[in-house]
């Protein structure tokens, strides 16, 4: 094999957090297995971990709220009441894509101006907009920020129905709808991506909280985490469980009220030693597969990295998964023509294949996503102009072909048809 | 020497023409509009007496004047969900669709699949062209599906 290939086989990305807690995985305790595993990969170019055990936690927003705005001065904001929350996580080792769908009561005899923040945490990236009014669905666009604000303002002040998603500088999304006609519900539906944190041996996926009223909330979670999963913890809630295989199961949740609380669904892996999950998938528009990354186990025992060498893999850039322990998102290049076998596992090696049927589609928004962290990151440090702006113009480029919410970039979505 | 100095004027002077076409073809040239014009069209596709239950197109404005702003689903259940839509396509004034359907209930016949919302901030007349990627039944056989766009 190529020397090269092998050289970058493995990248994992080492960031041991100053604020990291003592807890198994800590900074101390990371040492001699970036040590261990520096002699197991021999002519690696670099071998990075991601570990944030203990670091603080994120909150979700514990309740969104959907306020209408009226232009007549002096007018007060109106809550909407929620009358309905589904919500659809789906889990791929240490990724998570979650659904979220609000509908709204809309007891307004005119229309109305609404401004909404979204439930999601900060650090997700935003995937997908969908919002329904009076029976039509339509599904918003990923345009440049400036452009969709300019789009949006124009088809407001023309009197059409326009939504609009953006990250705020405090790292929270902001929806405003304009000219919602007169109907009786609104519906909301958002997709994210999100890392899934690990703190000791669990796994930890929170969810957007409802209020606690009597409204219908249905909640399902599909969870495959590339390794035998040991038990679950759901706190109060009474999740039923279906184990469809060892690493996989389906939890699900139907209530007649909200939770208060974010719900949190927890999941314990064996840890007797290391070992990986390697999610591929292809690219839709044919070009290079991505793969997902996970690794689970006691840090400082040895692992066998060996177990990826035939697959090639090579990844583009060294990427990591934020909040996230040991989790690795990448481009797969193969120096052959043939296409190579991903699927199967190997129960003797440490690292297990799977194809990602399920979020195929993810895995090169995340990607996307972390690059686009990554060059955030530097423009931050850039003091050149017009080395920012260069920076800008490729998390500009890289979120346009992804279709997903940046810094710079926004979801718009204009009705051409609606008339106030 | 001189045939050679009117063969390169020539050649610069067509040039010049070709660049000055391009741009007003393409748009370059075109007048900014006081207030942006939005617009919808209607996407049908007719697969005569089969089933149609997966489907993938593409429509691309040649006057590069058109940007998409919505995807709206379809009249038939099978489709009311709106079509995903490749964003890589956007940057050059091409909307490529793709939907399924995996239950039994897919429509026959002529439907509309998607109305696709649009906003046009130069002067000119958009020139949309609708093509059929692909089509196929809740068997995966692929149909000879017609695909047909209208204001």
């Amino acid at each position: 094999m190529n020397q090269r290939v092998r050289a970058v086989l493995c990248s994992v990305v080492l960031l041991a957090a100053a604020s990291c807690e003592s807890v198994p995985g800590s900074q101390t305790e990371l040492e001699p297995f970036v040590q261990q595993n520096r002699a197991l990969a021999g002519g690696w170019d670099e071998l990075w971990i991601v570990s944030r055990q203990g670091a603080p936690r994120q909150d979700h927003r514990a309740d969104s709220r959907l306020l209408a705005t009226s232009t007549a001065p002096g007018a007060k904001d109106v809550e909407l009441e929620l009358t309905r929350v589904d919500i659809r996580a789906d889990v791929l080792g240490r990724l998570g894509s979650v659904r979220v769908r609000q509908v709204f009561a809309v007891p307004f005899e005119h229309a109305v101006d609404l401004a909404y923040e979204l439930a999601i945490p900060e650090d997700a990236a935003v995937t997908d907009l969908l919002v329904r009014v009076g029976g039509r669905r339509i599904r918003a666009v990923v345009r440049e920020r400036d452009e969709a604000e300019r789009l949006y303002h124009a088809a407001r002040a023309r009197g059409l129905l326009a939504t609009l998603v953006t990250r705020q500088p405090s790292g929270r999304f902001l929806q405003r709808i304009g000219t919602v006609p007169r109907c009786n519900s609104i519906e909301v539906e958002v997709e994210y991506l999100n890392g899934v944190p690990w703190t000791g041996d669990w796994c930890e996926l929170d969810l957007p909280a409802a209020p606690r009223r009597p409204i219908p909330v249905n909640v399902t979670a599909d969870i495959e985490a590339g390794v035998p999963i040991e038990e679950f913890d759901t706190g109060e809630q009474p999740f039923s469980i279906n184990r469809a295989a060892p690493g996989r199961a389906e939890l699900s949740l139907s209530r007649a009220t909200g939770f208060a609380k974010p719900c949190r669904i927890r999941w314990r892996v064996s840890v007797a030693k290391p070992h990986g999950a390697l999610f591929v998938c292809r690219d839709a528009a044919g070009g290079d597969p991505y793969f997902l990354l996970t690794v689970y186990g006691p840090v400082g025992a040895k692992t066998d990295w060996q177990g990826l060498a035939p697959y090639d893999v090579r990844p583009e850039r060294a990427t990591r998964m934020p909040s996230t322990a040991v989790a690795m998102v990448g481009r797969l290049r193969h120096p052959g023509k043939s296409a190579p076998r991903f699927v199967g596992s190997n129960p003797s090696r440490s690292i297990t294949v799977l194809r990602a049927e399920r979020l195929g589609k993810a895995l090169p928004q995340a990607w996307a996503w972390l690059q686009i962290s990554g060059l955030a990151e530097r423009s931050n440090t850039e003091s050149e102009p017009r080395r920012v702006e260069a920076l800008l113009q490729e998390m500009r480029e890289t979120a346009l072909a992804h279709g997903l919410i940046s810094y710079v970039t926004s979801f718009v979505m204009i009705d051409a048809r609606s008339r106030r | 020497m001189k045939r050679r100095n009117r063969a390169l004027e020539l050649a610069g002077l067509a040039l010049v023409v070709a660049m000055c076409l391009s741009y007003v073809l393409f748009g370059g040239g075109r007048a900014v509009l006081a207030q942006p014009a939005f617009y919808a069209i209607d996407v049908f596709i007719d697969s005569d007496d089969a089933p149609l239950a997966a489907w993938q197109i593409e429509v691309s404005d040649r006057a590069g004047l058109a940007l998409l702003t919505g995807v709206e689903g379809g009249e038939h259940g099978a489709f009311a969900e709106p079509a995903h839509y490749d964003p890589r396509a956007l940057k050059n004034h091409r909307v490529v669709l793709l939907a399924y359907h995996l239950g039994e209930d897919c429509p026959v016949g002529r439907t509309r699949v998607a109305t696709l919302h649009f906003v046009q901030e130069r002067a000119g007349k958009p020139s949309f062209k609708a093509r059929l990627v692909t089509a196929a039944g809740p068997d995966g056989r692929v149909l000879a599906a017609r695909v047909e766009i209208q204001p």
